[in-house]
Parts: structure tokens; C-alpha cells; sequence
């Protein structure tokens, strides 16, 4: 399958593409093409009606989600299947029906070769115990197939890209949460993985450690070109982080959109005052699907669904004799848009 | 101005071949047991019986000073049935955190998400365990037979214990595999390394006094293939060609050996898995 949707990016190929340079002294002319990435890239991750089930409990319930690179928001509230959505692509779970491929591999048949090119930082607090962070996450390398030297120095750039440089020779028993945090993702990214699953990394973090690791993430797939794919119940990280979002609740699949086109298609929210009779006004929006909100000092919030503009509000207050006195557009917050999704299910 | 580059780079390195990963974990596991200053000591003690050994084959072979000594296979069976203490000890201290100490770090969970199978896992685990058994079982037995090679200098002794060799690698790989494995199972029942070591030392004493019970009760022998320890001795008297201690037969011990190997094997398959589905 391909991705659609996805944005266009400029190229660069040799014109001599097609056989080799026969010095490295030769001319050649490098011709700039547009590349539309329809048609052109495979997708990351491709999932169609992907079911699990627990017993008699269904965890993920005909799944389906196509990820064509940069960086995803599983949303959902606590026990909407995000966990289970990426131990299925791991290749932990296996589903009772449906089929999937992630970086073009099957989910069911080809788990080693998916898990020796992603990584994986798991939700609750995880280590090897007995050692310190450089030989965990040396260890965690070879454990992803690095040769021990290889591993060594590999772990040294990690931990200190992640900000754990001058901890490295500490025990990670004596960690910090913010600090396991960090180690934690230092060994999903040991092994240089091209896609990268992250299980609620701001968990248990300080606001000062929360942001540091919102931009840890984002470097990595904006500076260094990992996918990731970022599960969490916090809104605001998946707004600040991601691009694209899917929203699951009671393991269904609700939306998967971009964040900006699914903030636009849920409505646009008004937030006004009015003189008159304000029942008969809310009255007519409700029946119109568009639901009110009452706050402080006689501000109401208005969703309006269904097409409606502010013309339609202004109309509507109109026929009912009443004057609008503030009229306000706000910017929808992906909070309004996921309870609006939530509630409407 | 930084000399080193410090940040993020795509690593495209030459990764090892899939068939030996199992080996990073024994590795790993040597190490973090290897640095143990209270393991180290009880490896040197458990190498004392094997040096006392060594003397008695000498005062015996060369000096001729202990007339009644007699070097045959019998020899080499007392002294891996000797070790045995030693492997018990061995098998609960290196043993009983294995897995149960992953289980409680969730350390599965990082495994997993690796290219790592669980049979390379449980393999890696059982290398720590073969790697420590076989250090006072196997390797000195071994050497134990190479040096009453030397000592007795005539030929008659290689030409008649030949086989020796044979039965000490099979005797010891028996000892080593069933304390290694069923250790192994018992460790990944729960997340508590001392829970998993008093387990497997209660499986080991209750079999024996329940064995020791019966058999005052029956006033017989026969009943010996309920205790661990008699059944590995049992086949130990096969193996070295020496006469039976109990009267249960053969196949019983192997048969109850075989099946304790194998319902620890199941175990280990259900345990030890990356994610813990409650139903």
C-alpha cells in the first residue's frame, strides 16, 4: 500500500543514476526533481482490522491505521488499547484477526526482523538489574546484535544524548524516575532503530523533565529522521510532539488524522455574549446539533458543527431578537477536539 | 566548543549472527556473577574436594601411601556425588534470581523487545547455569581422570577404564542439566530470587524425607525414585557400571527425571513470556 496524504518533499539524483561512477573525480550533473510522495514511499506502519482478545475481552477491536512517517499520537483514555496497539506491532500479541506490516515486514511471521530495526521504550519502570548505565545499555545493544565494542561506544553517544552522560557509571537501581525515563529510551535507541515506539515517556516526570523529553522526542524524528510513534493520555505532549494522531477508545479506532485537519473537522468554536432571551437561542443550537457550554459572566462557549459558520450564529440570534454584544473565534485545543470524539462514540 | 560530536547518529555497523545471541545473555550473566565476591569464594570452596582428590590420587599412584585407595570408576563416581553439595549451593545462589529478579525489574519487556526469542532467552539463562554447574562437576572430573592417566604410569589402568571419560561427561551433564533447568522453572514462578531458592531446596529435602519416611515404612528401597538426589544416583550407578544403591529400578528414576525435566520446560514456556496477558 502506499501513503496518501503525506507531504512532498524535493530530491536530489545523479543523472548518471543507473551505473557507476567511474571516479570519484567525474562530473556529473544533479538534477533537482519534485517528488510526490504519493505512490512513491511505502508506509510505515499498515494495519487493517487488527483484533485481540483477552479471554472473552476484546483489547483492540478491528484496528485498522496507516502510518506514513514522522511522528504519531496514540491517543486514548486509560485502557483504550494504546499499549496493546504497540505490543501488537512488536510482534507481542498476536491478533485473532486481521493482518498488519510494519517498516514492510508482517506482524505474524517476521517479529525479529521488525524488532531489530525499531525500539521499544516500554511504560512502567523496566531494567536489568546488577548494572550500571553504560552496561545496560551496551548490553541492550548486543542484545539487538552489536558487537561488544560496537555496543560500548555506542552507549557512550546515547547516554549522552539523552542527557545521562555524567550518571553514566551509576547504578540504574539508583536512578531517578526522570533519569529511568531517559534510560529507557536511551536503550530503545541503542541499536539505531528507524522506527521508535514510545509507551507514555513522559510518566511520572517534573514539568522541567517533561518538556526536555518532549524535545528529546521531537529531535528524534525531526533532526535525526526516527519514526515514532508516541502512546500516551496526555493531550498536550501528543499536541507539542506529533503530527498525525489516532484516537482509540475501548480498543476502536475513532479517528487518525492529522492533528491540525482533525482539530478543523470537528467545528469551530465561538465563544460570545448575548442581551435577550438566551434559552430559546441555546435551545435552537442544540436542536441544530451544536452544543452550548455556560461560563463566568454570561460567556457562552458554541461548537458549531455541521458546516455552520459565525453567519449562522449571527442569523440564527437574529430570528430570535437577540444581539450578540462579543463574538470570538477560538483555536480549538486537541483536548476539545479528543472529548468531543470520546463523547461522541 | 566541543571536540566529540555528542549527539544523535544513525548507527550502520555489522550486526552478529542471530544463532549465537543466546550467548550475550550467558555472557552477561557470567559477568554480573563473576564480580560477586561471596560467589567467588563459594566457587574456590567447591574446587577444595576436587584438590583433596588430587592428593589422594597422588599419595595413591605415585608415593604408594594409601594402600587401600583403589583408583576405578567407583573413584570418580564418589567424588561428582560429593560435588553434588556443591551444585545444590551453586544452583540456588546463581540460580534463584535468574529470572525471577527480570520478573521483578520487567526486565522481559526490554529482552523482548530486542531481536531475542524466548528459547534464546531461557538458553542464555541455562548457559549461566551449565557455565557455574559444570566448573565443579565436569571440568574437574575430567581433569581428575587425566591426572590418574598420568600418576599410573603403566597402561593397564587407561585400557581399562576407557569408558570413564564418557561416564563422567554423562553423569556430570545429568546433575548439570536437571539442577539447571529445574532451578531455572522454579525462579520464573515468582518475582522473588529468595522465594525461588527456598522453593527448589524444599523440592529437593521433602523429596528426600519423604523418600527416607517410606522407606522405613515399607522397609525397602524400592520406593528411592521419589527423592531427586536417588534418582540422579541411581543412574550415576548405571553409568559407572557399579552396583545400584536402591532397589527402584532404572527406567523409574529416568523416567521421573525426564518428566520433571520436561514439566520444568513447559513452565519456563508459559513464565517466560514478554507480555503478561491476565484472561
Amino acid at each position: 500500500m502506499q501513503s496518501a496524504g503525506a507531504p512532498c518533499v524535493w530530491g536530489t539524483r545523479a543523472a548518471t543514476q543507473g551505473r557507476p561512477y567511474e571516479s570519484n573525480y567525474c562530473y556529473y550533473s544533479i538534477v533537482v526533481e519534485l517528488r510526490l510522495d504519493i505512490g512513491c514511499r511505502a508506509l510505515i506502519v499498515d494495519l487493517e482490522s487488527i483484533t485481540i482478545e483477552f479471554g472473552s475481552q476484546k483489547a483492540l477491536d478491528g484496528v485498522s491505521m496507516q502510518f506514513a512517517g514522522g511522528s504519531m499520537g496514540l491517543l486514548g483514555p486509560n485502557g483504550a488499547g494504546k499499549s496493546t496497539l504497540l505490543k501488537t506491532l512488536l510482534g507481542f500479541l498476536t491478533p485473532k484477526t486481521g493482518r498488519g506490516k510494519v517498516l514492510g515486514l508482517d506482524i505474524r511471521s517476521q517479529q525479529l526482523a521488525i524488532r531489530q530495526r525499531v525500539g521499544y521504550m516500554p511504560e512502567n519502570d523496566c531494567h536489568i538489574p546488577g548494572m550500571n548505565a553504560v552496561s545496560f545499555v551496551a548490553y541492550a545493544g548486543q542484545l539487538a546484535g552489536m558487537k561488544p565494542k560496537d555496543s560500548l561506544q555506542r552507549a557512550h553517544e546515547i547516554l549522552h544524548y539523552v542527557g545521562l552522560g555524567e550518571a553514566r557509571y551509576r547504578n540504574v537501581e539508583t536512578y531517578s524516575g526522570g533519569m529511568k525515563q531517559r534510560i529507557k529510551l536511551a536503550q530503545a535507541l541503542v541499536h539505531g532503530p528507524e522506527l521508535i515506539f514510545l509507551d507514555e515517556p513522559t510518566n511520572g516526570l517534573d514539568p522541567k523533565g517533561r518538556i526536555e523529553m518532549l524535545e528529546l522526542i521531537r529531535d528524534i524524528w525531526n533532526g535525526k529522521g526516527i519514526h515514532v510513534i508516541l502512546s500516551t493520555h496526555l493531550l498536550p505532549d501528543v499536541e507539542w510532539v506529533c503530527r498525525d494522531a489516532l484516537v482509540l477508545h475501548q480498543g476502536r479506532r475513532l479517528a487518525a488524522q492529522k492533528i491540525d485537519d482533525l482539530k478543523q473537522s470537528s467545528g469551530a468554536t465561538f465563544e460570545c455574549r448575548i442581551k435577550g432571551d438566551g434559552d430559546s437561542f441555546r435551545e435552537q443550537l442544540r436542536l441544530l446539533g451544536c452544543p452550548v457550554q455556560d461560563g463566568e459572566d454570561g460567556v457562552m462557549r458554541v461548537l458549531l458543527v455541521n458546516g455552520l459558520g459565525s453567519d449562522s450564529l449571527l442569523r440564527i440570534a437574529r430570528d430570535h431578537g437577540i444581539q450578540i454584544r462579543h463574538l470570538v473565534p477560538l483555536k480549538q485545543s486537541l483536548e476539545d477536539v479528543f472529548l468531543q470524539v470520546i463523547g461522541e462514540s | 566548543m566541543p571536540i566529540y560530536d555528542l549527539s544523535y547518529r544513525q548507527w550502520s555497523g555489522v550486526w552478529t549472527s542471530h544463532p549465537y545471541r543466546w550467548w550475550v545473555i550467558t555472557r552477561q550473566g557470567i559477568n554480573i556473577l563473576g564480580r560477586k565476591r561471596r560467589f567467588l569464594v563459594l566457587m574456590i570452596l567447591s574446587a577444595l574436594p576436587f584438590l583433596v582428590r588430587c592428593v589422594m590420587l597422588y599419595l595413591s599412584t605415585v608415593l604408594g601411601r594409601i594402600p587401600l585407595l583403589t583408583i576405578n570408576a567407583k573413584f570418580f563416581e564418589d567424588f561428582l556425588s560429593q560435588q553434588m553439595f556443591f551444585v545444590f549451593i551453586i544452583a540456588i545462589y546463581a540460580g534463584a534470581g535468574l529470572i525471577a529478579n527480570d520478573l521483578k525489574a520487567n526486565a522481559l519487556q526490554i529482552y523482548f523487545s530486542k531481536p531475542i526469542t524466548r528459547r534464546d532467552y531461557v538458553m542464555g539463562k541455562l548457559g549461566v547455569l551449565f557455565f557455574f554447574l559444570a566448573l565443579p562437576t565436569l571440568v574437574p572430573g575430567m581433569l581428575l581422570f587425566f591426572l590418574a592417566v598420568l600418576f599410573k604410569s603403566d597402561a593397564s589402568f587407561l585400557e581399562q577404564n576407557y569408558w570413564v571419560p564418557a561416564s563422567v561427561l554423562g553423569y556430570s551433564l545429568l546433575i548439570i542439566a536437571t539442577y539447571s533447568v529445574v532451578m531455572l522453572a522454579v525462579s520464573s514462578l515468582s518475582k522473588s530470587s529468595r522465594f525461588a531458592g527456598i522453593v527448589f531446596a524444599a523440592l529437593f529435602f521433602f523429596s528426600r524425607i519423604f523418600y527416607q519416611i517410606l522407606s522405613v515404612v515399607l522397609r525397602s528401597t524400592r520406593v528411592a525414585w521419589v527423592s531427586l538426589g536417588n534418582n540422579l544416583t541411581q543412574i550415576g550407578d548405571y553409568l559407572f557400571q557399579v552396583s545400584p544403591q536402591y532397589q527402584s529400578p532404572l527406567w523409574l528414576s529416568a523416567m521421573v527425571l525426564g518428566l520433571l525435566m520436561l514439566g520444568s520446560v513447559w513452565l519456563l514456556h508459559h513464565r517466560v513470556q514478554a507480555v503478561e496477558v491476565v484472561k
